[in-house]
């Protein structure tokens, strides 16, 4: 999904990653976030604590949940969801 | 992390631990706040996985239709977040497997009405009318 979440006006990306069946387990796998830049993507994954597998996951959808003016996003999966914002 | 360019995920309050396959974002009740669709797939886990093969008789996981469909849930915004709306019911009964959702004027009159696309059976419209406080499903 392309969106520009810091309004730089560079677009940014964001993977839901899906997963596996594994070891009798529904396991996700680690999404990633490229945030756009002048220079490029730069992968902030980590920065944004969503290389942490939470689900499966599927989807994703883009809005500002809370009114910042910023746009949010919430992943969808197996089990659970995961929203994305910009820190108060 | 702080400042403009960052983003991060958050704890909220969208308690939901069932499969999600998709949601969107948009304002269904008029009320000039973000509200929250999220479309659900089937009832399907490690524990209701039923044994199925292909024609070869090679095991596999159940078609669609072996399983029951999950309502959708909305969740009202409150322009700092969202809520569980207090009658789920208003949304439910939509039997169906969704894989995707759109919010979008369809019908033109105004306001966003919901159209979902579903997994071996047909997609449905539901036709919002916000000022009403009702809907229906086409």
């Amino acid at each position: 999904m392309f969106w520009d979440y810091d309004r730089d006006s560079y677009p940014d990306m964001l993977f839901p990653a899906g997963g596996k069946l594994a070891d009798k387990r529904v396991q996700g796998l680690p999404s990633r976030l490229l945030r756009g830049t002048s220079q490029g993507y730069r992968d902030v994954s980590g920065e944004a604590g969503i290389d942490v597998v939470r689900h499966y996951s599927h989807g994703c959808a883009v809005g500002d949940v809370d009114n910042d003016g910023f746009p949010d996003a919430l992943i969808t999966g197996f089990g659970g969801l995961t929203a994305l914002e910009k820190p108060g | 992390m702080t400042g403009r360019s960052s983003i991060v995920t958050v704890e909220s309050n969208l308690d939901d631990s069932l499969w999600s396959s998709s949601a969107g974002w948009g304002d269904l009740n008029g009320d000039g706040t973000l509200d929250l669709y999220v479309a659900h797939y089937v009832n399907w886990s490690l524990e209701n996985n039923p044994p199925c093969a292909t024609t070869g008789s090679r095991p596999d996981v159940c078609p669609p239709r072996r399983f029951d469909p999950l309502d959708d849930v909305v969740y009202f915004g409150s322009g700092e977040g969202v809520v569980r709306q207090p009658d789920e019911r208003m949304w439910s009964g939509f039997w169906r497997q969704r894989l995707g959702v759109l919010l979008v004027d369809v019908d033109g009159d105004a306001d966003l009405d919901v159209y979902v696309a579903n997994d071996t059976t047909n997609n449905f419209f539901i036709s919002t009318m916000a000022a009403e406080g009702s809907k229906s499903r086409v």
